[in-house]
């Protein structure tokens, strides 16, 4: 079962970065994946497996090649608890000022 | 009327600054009304799935951030001060529970809130401080930038 420290892991890696933005644009294969980077299938095909165990990508097997897809959800759990505090903090406040600004207006 | 980041991004601690239209009492009651916090704190104003708040030092805190069938996710803490209408201090930390009941969550944080009379308003600094983790403080948005963006949006889009 995945736990947020195999995400975070998952996730620590700028190749593993570089493979998720490209399942961003929709399924690719293995060899796909390993195109654009100067490393073998194999290396590729260990960081995927990363990407498998943390539940990040799904990968199926279809005759003799390997496709690979985004898992949205589990992507959006980790993003749940990834952020910029400086940003989170800015947009709290920026609600709070929108709050008030609206009570006065309805006083 | 906002707002003034004072630290530089990745910097601990974080402090961010405003002013707004009410009294401290006002302010301070934003923080610590479940009830309130609910009407402006989250993603968007209104979006809290629930606040709670036992306002004593030692009381916990709880903004639930969504709760659904992959679990429940939000924001926990403990109450470390509680001067009225011009000091809160709280640990902070995100947590988690899975369908299952595990509740995972992440190492403790402090916020530390001071409300001051400025004008007919209220100065507002917020000091976060103690952010161990990068991942945390960071995110990963500054080496990710615009790809994560998107990695989010589509996250959120395809729910």
């Amino acid at each position: 079962m995945e736990t947020l420290d195999t995400t975070f892991a998952a996730l620590s890696d700028a190749t593993r970065r570089a493979i998720l933005a490209r399942l961003m644009q929709g399924e690719a294969s293995l060899s796909d994946l390993a195109a654009p980077f100067d490393m073998t299938q194999t290396a590729v095909s260990k960081h995927v497996r990363v990407l498998t165990n943390a539940g990040l990508v799904d990968v199926e097997k279809r005759g003799r090649t390997r496709h690979c897809r985004l898992n949205a959800v589990r992507m959006k759990e980790a993003t749940d608890w990834l952020m910029d505090y400086q940003t989170f903090w800015t947009q709290q406040l920026g609600n709070l000022a929108q709050h008030f600004e609206g009570k006065n207006r309805h006083a | 009327m906002l707002d003034n980041v004072k630290s530089q991004p990745g910097e601990d601690p974080i402090i961010v600054e405003g002013i707004f239209p009410a009294s401290p009492a006002d302010v301070f009651a934003a923080w610590t009304d479940p009830d309130i916090v609910k009407q402006w704190f989250g993603p968007v104003p209104g979006s809290l799935h629930a606040a709670e708040i036992d306002l004593r030092v030692g009381g916990a805190w709880r903004f639930v951030k969504s709760q659904d069938s992959n679990g429940a996710f939000g924001f926990e803490g403990v109450y470390l001060a509680i001067e009225p209408p011009t000091g809160l201090s709280f640990t902070w930390r995100q947590f988690k529970t899975l369908p299952d009941g595990t509740h995972e969550t992440s190492a403790d944080s402090q916020v530390d809130l001071t409300f001051d009379a400025k004008d007919t308003g209220t100065f507002l600094r917020v000091v976060h401080s103690n952010i161990e983790s990068e991942a945390m403080r960071k995110g990963f948005a500054g080496g990710w930038g615009k790809g994560f963006e998107n990695l989010s949006h589509l996250a959120w889009q395809s729910r």
